[in-house]
């Protein structure tokens, strides 16, 4: 068939020509089709020409591209479309039950918790919110840990945060919004805090914290499961929390200690981050599971939660946290950012699904 | 899904609430009753599990000054005669409802 006369034979596609072949395009996480899910905006045929965005539940969307991929080939293969033209956009949805007025502009706060100290659950909670906003998104970044805050040092501040009337201004370092408790006092300092002073100072970190409008506000808790972890499940509806652990059993055990009280307070779990799962040697790349292997899939499988990845204990992790740039910023190719990454993408693909799933309650 | 699960809830009237379940069961409960039943430690011994505050001590017109949520666990009540310390998780508002 001669080139000029297709467009005689199929003189325009139409919307819905496009939305029915669109319709065959699944969200591999939240089980529906793009189109019944309201992903498809400005729609525009122009003489074979079509357009629109996909509007996704997160720039960190570990299927984008095959997504676009996809919708991209049934559009193309409708007869009378010659150029197909798709722009990603990503609004994150608010949590349902995020209402409390101090804090109407987060729409998603997510714990990352761990039962014993030392697993690396702040390079974890730092890595997952720079990553996520490195794709996109707006993040900020509280630093729980009020007995051994190490996440400044990650994020390269050693200063208290300012603050305008009785309201903190967060600090932004890697595209994040960032705020520790443990800034609050002297930095050499030990924090000695009885529970209600530990309720207070995080009351205040979430609520007196001009925290603006954000996608996720990630929470890097203290380890175990004290006055902090009771004080942020009963003030604020959390989507969802992350567990941290080494493969060890007895890392793994005591975190169930930290997983049980989230299922306690309905804090709905988004799955595990195995943490130091193996070394890399730096010298020949071998990799030793000097933990032992596969104890935080294992636990994720028997509990029926996500397993979200196994970082390594990785020398340029360490390094990049010690001189305060997480190492998903500062080199974003290396084998352990992209695993970082993907655990990030895991996260925000879970929060998705949550906010999809959440029953909704209706106060009167 | 969990049957302890609230759908809706509302204030019938200042000394009545409803909760509306997953499941599609409703509960009713008077103001009076529900303080009576305070999980909380100044109304309940934490050690022996005696009541403290008993119903004598509450007056029949009591009512519902506020009903806050905790997280989304629990619900957190504040009485007319000031007390607001017990947290009622849903799971024990749904034991009191049957």
């Amino acid at each position: 068939m001669a080139f000029w006369n297709k467009d005689d034979k199929n003189p325009t596609v139409t919307d819905e020509q496009v939305l029915n072949v669109l319709k065959r395009v699944q969200d591999p996480d939240l089980r529906k089709d793009i189109v019944s899910l309201g992903f498809i905006r400005n729609l525009k045929i122009e003489t074979g020409k079509v357009s629109f965005d996909l509007n996704l539940t997160t720039p960190a969307c570990p299927v984008k591209d095959k997504m676009r991929d996809e919708a991209v080939a049934l559009v193309k293969s409708l007869p009378g479309v010659e150029a197909v033209d798709v722009k990603m956009t990503a609004e994150v949805r608010q949590a349902p039950r995020l209402d409390k007025t101090a804090l109407s502009g987060v729409r998603n706060i997510l714990a990352v918790g761990s039962g014993k100290g030392g697993v690396g659950k702040s390079t974890i909670a730092v890595n997952i919110a720079a990553a996520l906003a490195a794709a996109g998104a707006r993040v900020g970044l509280l630093d729980g840990d009020i007995y051994g805050p190490t996440t400044p040092i990650m994020l390269g501040f050693d200063q208290p945060p300012k603050s305008i009337g009785n309201r903190m201004i967060p600090q932004e370092a890697a595209g994040l919004k960032f705020i520790s408790m443990g800034l609050l006092v002297k930095s050499d300092q030990p924090l000695i805090w009885r529970g209600p002073m530990a309720h207070k100072a995080l009351q205040q970190c979430l609520f007196d914290t001009d925290w603006g409008e954000l996608d996720y506000l990630v929470v890097d808790l203290p380890p175990g499961t004290g006055d902090v972890h009771l004080t942020l499940a009963q003030a604020v509806p959390l989507t969802g929390a992350v567990i941290v652990s080494t493969p060890q059993d007895v890392g793994l055990r005591i975190s169930m200690k930290t997983l049980r009280m989230f299922q306690q307070t309905r804090v709905p779990i988004l799955g595990i981050v195995e943490n130091m799962s193996y070394y890399i040697c730096p010298h020949c790349n071998s990799q030793d599971y000097i933990f032992g292997h596969g104890g935080g899939s294992r636990a994720a499988e028997q509990l029926g939660i996500p397993f979200l990845g196994e970082v390594p204990l990785d020398l340029a992790i360490r390094t990049q946290s010690d001189i305060g740039q997480p190492i998903v910023i500062a080199q974003p190719d290396a084998p352990s950012a992209r695993t970082l990454r993907s655990i990030a993408e895991r996260v925000a693909a879970q929060v998705s699904i949550h906010n999809f799933e959440a029953p909704l309650l209706e106060v009167e | 899904m969990n049957t302890s699960t609230p759908k809706k809830i509302k204030k019938l009237s200042p000394g009545e609430l409803m909760i509306a379940w997953a499941d599609g069961k409703e509960s009713r409960y008077l103001a009076p009753r529900l303080r009576g039943m305070c999980p909380c430690a100044s109304c309940k011994d934490e050690m022996t599990g005696i009541r403290i505050v008993l119903p004598i001590h509450i007056p029949d017109d009591l009512e519902f000054r506020k009903v806050e949520l905790v997280g989304q666990y629990a619900l957190q009540f504040e009485w007319s005669d000031g007390h607001h310390t017990g947290i009622y998780t849903f799971e024990y508002l749904r034991e009191l409802g049957e």
